[in-house]
């Protein structure tokens, strides 16, 4: 509708008629009115450009860290750090949620100064600092004594921490009623069973920098990236200077922590207390330098217990460890070894299978025979035997071993070596592990095929030997071992980890023929030439395979063998007519003419006796045969 | 043009034929304004006014004529329902955010006990724990057991020879008060009193019977064959 069509003209001129007095002047106001304020906008718009320009351009570095000093601070929320436990679900390792107590002393002794606050509350900050030390003494027990905290609230510094590994509800109440007082998450590792697969486990403990629990080394290091988790974040309101003093009620975009994942090792923690028991009061006694230890599952290659003598706590303080403590390493994994005579398990492998020899094959067996520049005589002096096969590798005879080596011929015994794992990592889950030595082909002389059947010029881990002896317990399938079972994630559900692939080493009518024959080796006679190397490893009720081993250590300074320092080891399987275990043995360098150190049998003996125990093994239908080892 | 109250607009119908007349008639007396005064000018203008009084546009009815009270009421009803409503359910929303945070609390205090306790089983039932506890109350491994092996024919045959447990080597240093009573068997009182009931005279008494007598663990054993048969 137009405006024309209206009457408004009509009353224009009654308006105008009122006012037409005052007209010219009051238009004019009206103009300067328009121009005085459109004047005034614009100028406010350059200024606040202006003031837009220099904030955003100028000053703007400046003023970031102004308001990051004084607002919005990003806190992560600790990640719980996954558990590990043992086959049957016993905790090894924990995380709890604690806190620690920290206090500003000099914003405190500023505050509480002030007399008005003074006044009102009628205390002044020694006051208030003698209340908060008295009640967190209440609170927190003897190992903080009230003089200590007090000391610690009155320093003139800008921040203290006061108390570590608080537990929640009790640094809730301190908090509480004192809100000078700040607490910060953190995060306490336990390790509930002490030294019980302390070498395995190894040491994880709080970072200030990463604000999380990281692992120091063992599994805790190895697995770290699987037990952490992921960090979480919540952004709070900080006072200005302190972004730990968080204004209360002001947090904001939480994004929750994601749990890390539980482990489950293949670990029984009964087992390994005994082993590790057993072997460290065995190493004692023998007074020897130190000993490896392992139980293996004879079918899954399961790590039922890994142990040395000497194991880390990790549930006490580590302060004082010097950074080459073997503690901090596990040298059943890492220290390679001369295995000795163990070894002669390769040969006779390779003969059976080969179809050199059958296990009462008669075997001429000199006193000494001579490889290339070098004469090797067994342990004992003698002059020419008649051993059968079962008698070289019962009675341990090297002459007799090296002649059918011989018989077998290097590449044979180089294939098999290396199906028996010798040489190559067990891929077995821990850190640090070795590959044992095995001397290149190329390199080998003239004397090195002398040596490496008996077990001299190459080395191994623990867990090697026994993976050798678990192939033949296993019907000559050998499974590379393993330490870990299962990954439990965060959402709670358990993820069993690949069985490894076996690998064929020989024929299931091989191992159980070179089987039959080791039980040889814990056969007792009166009679010496009937006798194995270790009847003390017989286990009453049970048939037992093992084999022993002496070698002969090098000392750096003459770089030749040495008499007085040998490693003595061991490789049994129990039962040896329905195998369940295989144990597997090292003692370095017992106490020359220590008759304790001179056989690992009995050590394996015990260890084999609480196995059957433990696990309730039927005893065997039958007594081992009576095998002849030497004709007369 | 639903604005009945300003009388002066004219209604649409006004602008009739006779428009335009009354447009030059308008034109002219303006030119006269000059000569009329301001008072007859206003009352010029009022008497127009006054002639248009009683002009307005008649508002148009609904046809069936239903009274509109009825639905204001309702709409006034729901309002007012969803009103309540709304109220009512902020206050339970809020009363039971007290509740929630109450549970809440409860929650993460049982949650933190809970860890507690369990870290405390874990503790109590690792290996360690438990064979230092069994050793602080005489207790000591078994040795070798014997087994009974029952045949397929129902004979049973004894696999091993049952051997008594060694007593510890050393009773732990400080033996507390329990040395109340008699040492009725000298032998058979194992350290750690306390824990073992009384000798029950009718069985045999197996382990701790014969302390002395026993043969060491079984670990030790002679050079029974040349060392280095490697």
């Amino acid at each position: 509708m137009s405006r024309a069509s209206r009457p408004v003209p009509r009353r224009r001129p009654v308006r105008g008629v009122r006012t037409r007095r005052a007209e010219s002047s009051q238009l004019g106001d009206h103009r300067n009115r328009l121009v005085v304020g459109r004047a005034l906008l614009v100028l406010t718009l350059v200024l606040a450009g202006l003031k837009l320009v220099q904030v955003q351009a100028l000053d703007a570095s400046e003023l970031t860290k102004m308001a990051e000093k004084q607002r919005l601070t990003s806190k992560t929320i600790p990640a719980r750090r996954g558990a590990i436990i043992d086959r049957e679900g016993r905790p090894l390792a924990i995380s709890m949620e604690v806190k620690s107590l920290a206090a500003r002393p000099q914003a405190l002794a500023k505050e509480w100064n002030k007399p008005e606050i003074v006044e009102q509350y009628g205390i002044d900050a020694e006051g208030y600092t003698a209340k908060i030390a008295k009640f967190m003494h209440e609170e927190l027990g003897d190992s903080y004594p009230e003089e200590e905290l007090l000391k610690k609230l009155r320093r003139d510094v800008p921040f203290v921490y006061l108390a570590d590994n608080v537990p929640p509800d009790k640094a809730r109440k301190i908090t509480k009623r004192f809100p000078a007082i700040n607490a910060e998450d953190r995060e306490l590792r336990q390790y509930p069973a002490g030294d019980v697969a302390g070498n395995i486990l190894g040491f994880a403990n709080w970072r200030m920098n990463s604000q999380k629990t990281e692992g120091l080394f063992g599994l805790e290091n190895y697995e770290d990236t699987v037990l952490a988790g992921k960090q979480g974040r919540r952004i709070v309101e900080t006072a200005e200077g302190n972004n730990e003093l968080v204004i209360p009620d002001t947090e904001r975009d939480v994004l929750p922590a994601t749990p890390g994942s539980s482990l489950e090792l293949t670990i029984d923690s009964d087992v390994q207390f005994k082993v590790q028991q057993l072997l460290s009061d065995h190493v004692r006694r023998a007074k020897a330098r130190s000993g490896n230890a392992v139980v293996l599952d004879a079918h899954t290659g399961e790590v039922y217990a890994l142990a040395n003598d000497k194991t880390l706590d990790p549930s006490k303080p580590l302060n004082r460890l010097d950074s080459n403590d073997p503690r901090l390493r596990n040298p059943a994994v890492t220290d390679p070894f001369e295995p000795g005579s163990v070894n002669k398990i390769i040969t006779a492998a390779a003969a059976i299978e080969d179809g050199l020899v059958k296990p009462d094959t008669v075997v001429e067996v000199p006193g000494s025979i001579q490889v290339s520049d070098r004469t090797i005589r067994d342990a004992w002096s003698h002059g020419t035997e008649q051993m059968t096969f079962t008698g070289v590798l019962a009675r341990s005879s090297n002459v007799g071993t090296i002649k059918t080596a011989q018989q077998v011929g290097e590449e044979r015994f180089v294939q098999l070596l290396q199906r028996f794992g010798i040489g190559q990592l067990t891929k077995v889950g821990l850190p640090g592990e070795s590959a044992g030595q095995v001397p290149p082909r190329s390199q080998w002389s003239g004397s090195t095929f002398g040596n490496l059947p008996i077990g001299q010029g190459l080395s191994m881990t623990v867990l090697q030997m026994a993976g050798m002896y678990q192939a033949i317990a296993n019907d000559g399938v050998r499974v590379p071992p393993r330490i870990l079972r299962a990954v439990t994630g965060p959402d709670g559900k358990r993820q069993p980890e690949p069985r490894p692939e076996g690998v064929r080493v020989v024929s299931p009518d091989t191992a159980r023929t070179v089987r039959g024959m080791l039980r040889a080796v814990v056969q007792d006679s009166p009679d010496p030439l009937q006798r194995g190397t270790s009847p003390k490893a017989a286990l009453e009720g049970y048939q037992i395979a093992g084999k022993t081993g002496t070698a002969l250590q090098v000392d750096p300074r003459c770089r030749c063998y040495v008499n007085d320092k040998q490693w003595i080891t061991f490789a049994g399987i129990l039962p040896a007519d329905n195998p369940r275990f295989v144990v597997g043995l090292m003692i370095d360098r017992p106490e020359p003419g220590n008759p304790v150190g001179v056989n690992a049998g009995p050590l394996f003996r015990e260890i084999a006796s609480y196995l059957v125990q433990r696990y309730q093994i039927p005893t065997s239908p039958d007594a081992a045969p009576v095998q002849q080892l030497t004709l007369r | 043009m639903t604005a009945p109250a300003r009388v002066p607009d004219p209604a649409p119908p006004s602008r009739g034929g006779g428009g335009g007349q009354r447009t030059a008639e308008r034109t002219e007396r303006r030119g006269n304004a000059t000569r009329r005064s301001t008072a007859a000018e206003r009352a010029y203008a009022r008497r127009a006014q006054f002639r248009r009084r009683w002009l307005r546009v008649v508002p148009h009815r609904g046809v069936d004529g239903v009274p509109r009270a009825p639905f204001v009421l309702l709409v006034m009803g729901l309002l007012a329902v969803g009103l309540l409503a709304s109220l009512w359910l902020s206050t339970a929303a809020g009363a039971n955010s007290y509740k929630l945070e109450e549970i809440q609390t409860g929650v993460r205090d049982l949650g933190e006990r809970a860890e507690q306790l369990r870290r405390e089983v874990a503790q109590l039932e690792s290996p360690s724990e438990i064979a230092r506890r069994a050793k602080e109350r005489g207790m000591v491994p078994a040795p070798d057991p014997a087994h009974i092996v029952v045949r397929p024919d129902g004979s049973i045959e004894v696999v091993g020879t049952p051997k008594p447990a060694a007593p510890p080597p050393p009773p732990p240093a400080p033996q507390p008060p329990p040395a109340d009573r008699p040492p009725a068997g000298p032998p058979a009182e194992q350290p750690g009193a306390a824990q073992p009931p009384q000798e029950q005279p009718g069985q045999p008494a197996q382990p701790p019977a014969e302390g002395p007598q026993q043969e060491p663990p079984p670990a030790q054993d002679g050079p029974q064959q040349p060392p280095g048969d490697g």
